[in-house]
């Protein structure tokens, strides 16, 4: 290279870079304005099918979109997305507005330009060129009818079957083993994709179906995960399921899987704005409501793949070999490892790795005839992928003490990987085991009964076989139901009259605790009672015409009273003391001092006059307070 | 006046009849199944289980249940090697009579033959499971009834000494407060299932394509905590849990529906 060479590109590069600079300049410039942009999905596309418009404003908050009237096309408002930056100290925003466009026949349109208003101003988008194509010869039919010129076809009936690259219109999918060769039996993973394009509206209706019966498929979870990917620029929605597959029979054989849709397919609808040029109507909501919307029936497939199976080798084969093929490991436990003869320990043993764990077996015991052993129970943890534990719950019941631990148990499996049948040997477990109650009881379908005596069991020698006890011969006393105790009338009345009488316990208690600490209210009704003994034995005294004693009782009626008025000992209070509190007409002081005369004088009131004293001492003591 | 008389006398012997009738009625009734009960009997005792099985059932469907019925039900359900509904016969009549020690000793022993074997459990657990939920609810309530009394009598009478008072109600206290969680504990398990399929296995999800999470043996007890279409989600007694179909267990206290019928 030359040094007018070096020149040359070394201009070239300032020029470059000075565009760039410029470029950059500009575009801050703009950036800081309110802009919009629109772009199609696809510049070409079928009238059955549609594409996506994406109006895109930033700077600043927008009003939604007005989008133009375009003869022939039909823009369906999808949703909208925001998004922020903020890039070298520089905050930027910008909102996405989506519309599913629907053509009603094909040829040439141009779109716009769409006016956005923004802050005030109005801000327009550059107009975009797209080709309507005539529908695609596919087994959807076409989207839209109504405008077709006819040409429309109604849905086809029944279920279409799109293999993929055929259906990428609507989807595909695909099935990714992660082996293309394994044993009969053993667990291969794979993944399965079924893409969807978006803006088509699909239902799933059914898990992915394997074809043929030469594999078996398990899907680790129902459910898919869903992920957005773009493939080739169009952006889809993908569907995914990991699972695993086994094959069942040796050979090469065609692998396949099929998923179940429905695409719902829309017919465009005549707006009547056309007629009376009413935007209300053109809103996408009554779309729903008015436009026609078809069901079809879809069914994708994924392409073919082949997947080769082979036997398991028949040499070296464990004879305690039950199937199990991956990689596996194996622990034991058992408890309690302290017990007596005739009781039963349990053993643990717990199987885990990567396998066919349906096919995964117990362990085997290698006890002898001084052992009673019982089916195992099993337990299975999935961890997804092929993955998991089995563990196998087994009692056995040492029936001599002689034992001095538990044997080995020993499990074998195919390893694919290393192609050859591995056996996991667990070490012996210490046990000690004291004498008591010989061997584990017979079952009892050796039973052999014995007829039913008198009395309420029969003598049954079955009881002595079997040792169980003898049947009952009184039928008892047959109800329809089995109720609980808590629902039987009896019971609930026993406890309801428990019930009451503690609350009945409770209301004593307060009250009495109530009197304790007022007094009073017990002093007040013990003077009532008094007074009123009182005044009832001058009733007495009156009926006689004793007027020493009505005088007596009087005054013991008086010193009562008064004592309980004034909070005084009442026989302490004397005649002074009434004076003192009482008028001096009082009928009290007068009887009270005729009481203390009559004493010595011997005075005492008589017939009539007592009657009235009565009446009168009565209404006063009363009255005293 | 003979109008009057008869009219008494007819309202006097149309109750008396209705009793008579109805005691009859019962009379009757009480002998059938008990001759159907003792003919189930002597063929438990030629060893016909079948039989026996077939005439149990009858009685049960007919007339009803009671302890001895269902307990000599699952004596020959296990003599027949059904072990699951063979416990399931004992635990319901555990539930008629749960002071029965010889239904107490058959399930025991149905269980350990068939090495349905419980691992150690909690304290708690084994304290509860020493008498019966009806048991504990019966102390609880005899309990409370002797608290009540205890409270109430002293403050009636005042003849009873407080010490005296003091520690009935004390003790009585102890036992409801002991008692009455443990009926209630026990009650949780009132209708539990028990597995009556040899074949029955767990599933992960309540749909019969749905993996198995493990073999489930006939006579395990479960208790079942919901239910989605055909399928119950329920824990065994050793804690596992998964999805049973509804044919591979039957509730305890869920007993065949009752035909009042005479015929057959």
């Amino acid at each position: 290279m030359t040094g007018q060479d070096h020149r040359h590109h070394g201009r070239m590069w300032a020029v470059v870079v000075l565009a760039l600079a410029i470029v950059t300049m500009a575009g801050t410039a703009m950036a800081a304005r309110p802009s919009v942009t629109a772009s199609l999905g696809s510049d070409r596309f079928p009238v059955d099918q549609g594409t996506m418009l994406t109006v895109t404003v930033t700077g600043d908050t927008a009003s939604r979109p007005e989008l133009p009237r375009v003869d022939g096309l039909q823009f369906l408002y999808q949703g909208q997305s925001s998004r922020m930056e903020w890039v070298n100290g520089r905050f930027s925003s910008s909102l996405s507005y989506l519309y599913q466009v629907q053509a009603a026949r094909p040829g040439n349109y141009t779109i716009g330009p769409i006016r956005v208003r923004v802050a005030g101003q109005v801000v327009k988008s550059r107009p975009i060129r797209c080709t309507v194509l005539p529908p695609a010869s596919g087994a959807t039919g076409p989207a839209t009818g109504a405008g077709a010129g006819g040409s429309a076809a109604p849905p086809a009936a029944g279920t279409t079957r799109l293999r993929s690259g055929e259906a990428d219109r609507i989807g595909f999918m695909r099935i990714i083993p992660k082996k293309s060769a394994s044993y009969a039996g053993e667990l291969v993973p794979f993944t399965i994709k079924a893409y969807f394009r978006q803006g088509i509206r699909v239902t799933v209706k059914s898990q992915p179906q394997v074809n043929g019966d030469a594999f078996v498929l398990q899907l680790d979870d129902q459910r898919p995960q869903q992920d957005e990917e773009v493939v080739n620029g169009i952006p889809y929605t993908v569907l995914t399921w990991h699972g695993t597959l086994s094959g069942i029979k040796a050979g090469t054989y065609p692998l396949e899987v099929d998923i179940d849709t429905t695409l719902l397919v829309r017919r465009a609808r005549q707006h009547p704005s056309s007629m009376f040029g009413a935007p209300f109507f053109d809103d996408p909501f009554f779309d729903d409501f008015f436009g026609t919307l078809t069901r079809k029936e879809i069914k994708l497939v994924s392409p073919r793949r082949s997947l080769t199976i082979r036997d398991l080798p028949t040499k070296g084969r464990p004879r305690d070999f039950r199937g199990a093929i991956g990689t596996f490991s194996m622990a034991v436990t058992a408890s309690p490892t302290r017990t007596r003869v005739g009781d039963p320990v349990t053993l643990k043993m717990r199987v885990s790795g990567t396998g066919n764990f349906d096919l995964v077996q117990a362990p085997v015991f290698s006890g002898g005839p001084e052992w009673k052993t019982y089916p195992p129970s099993e337990k299975f943890t999935d961890k997804g992928n092929g993955k998991g534990t089995k563990e196998f719950t087994m009692a056995i019941v040492p029936t001599t003490a002689a034992i001095k631990q538990i044997p080995p148990v020993t499990f074998s499996y195919f390893d694919p990987a290393a192609g050859r049948y591995t056996t996991l040997r667990s070490e012996a477990i210490p046990l000690q085991v004291t004498g008591g109650t010989p061997a584990a009881p017979p079952p009892v379908t050796t039973a052999t009964p014995a007829a039913p005596a008198a009395g309420r069991k029969s003598a049954a020698a079955g009881a002595t076989v079997s040792g169980l006890a003898p049947i009952h011969t009184s039928l008892g006393h047959l109800q329809p139901a089995i109720v609980p105790l808590y629902r039987k009338a009896w019971f609930l009345a026993l406890c309801g009259l428990a019930l009451a009488m503690l609350l009945a316990a409770l209301a004593l208690a307060i009250r009495r605790n109530h009197l304790r600490k007022n007094p009073h209210i017990l002093e007040e009704r013990r003077a009532r009672e008094e007074l009123a003994r009182h005044l009832l034995a001058m009733k007495d005294a009156v009926e006689r015409d004793d007027g020493a004693r009505f005088l007596e009782t009087s005054r013991l009626a008086i010193q009562d009273r008064a004592g309980q008025v004034w909070h005084r000992e009442p026989r302490s209070i004397t005649s002074a003391d009434l004076r003192q509190h009482l008028p001096a007409d009082s009928i009290l002081v007068r009887v009270f001092t005729m009481a203390e005369h009559a004493g010595y004088s011997g005075e005492v009131p008589k017939g009539k006059e007592l009657r009235e004293l009565m009446e009168k001492i009565r209404t006063e003591l009363e009255g005293l307070s | 006046m003979k109008g009057r008389y008869l009219l008494a006398i007819t309202l006097l012997l149309l109750p008396l009849s209705l009793v008579v009738t109805s005691g009859a009625a019962r009379a009757e009734k009480g002998v059938t199944a008990q001759e159907l009960f003792d003919g189930a009997n002597a063929a438990y005792s030629r060893g016909d289980f079948g039989t026996a099985i077939r005439d149990y059932r009858r009685i049960e469907r007919r007339y009803g249940v009671s302890a001895s019925l269902l307990y000599n039900l699952g004596n020959a359900l296990a003599a027949a090697g059904d072990t699951g509904r063979a416990v399931l016969n004992y635990e319901r009549a555990l539930r008629l009579a749960p002071g029965d020690q010889d239904i107490r000793n058959n399930l025991r022993r149905v269980r350990r033959n068939a090495g349905l074997y419980l691992e150690d459990q909690p304290l708690y657990r084994r304290a509860a499971g020493l008498l019966q939920a009806d048991q504990w609810a019966l102390l609880a309530g005899a309990c409370l009834f002797v608290l009540a009394l205890s409270l109430l009598l002293p403050l009636l009478t005042g003849r009873i000494p407080a010490a005296l008072a003091r520690g009935i109600a004390i003790a009585s206290l102890l036992g409801l407060v002991l008692s009455l969680p443990a009926a209630v504990y026990d009650y949780r398990d009132w209708n539990d299932g028990v597995v009556v399929n040899d074949s029955a296995r767990l599933l992960i999800s309540p749909f019969a394509s749905a993996a198995s999470s493990g073999s489930i043996k006939a006579g395990r007890l479960v208790h079942p905590e919901k239910r989605y279409g055909d399928y119950l989600l329920v824990t065994d007694e050793t804690g596992r849990s998964g999805w049973l179909h509804r044919s591979d267990l039957a509730l305890i206290t869920d007993l065949p529906r009752q035909h009042r019928s005479r015929a057959g």
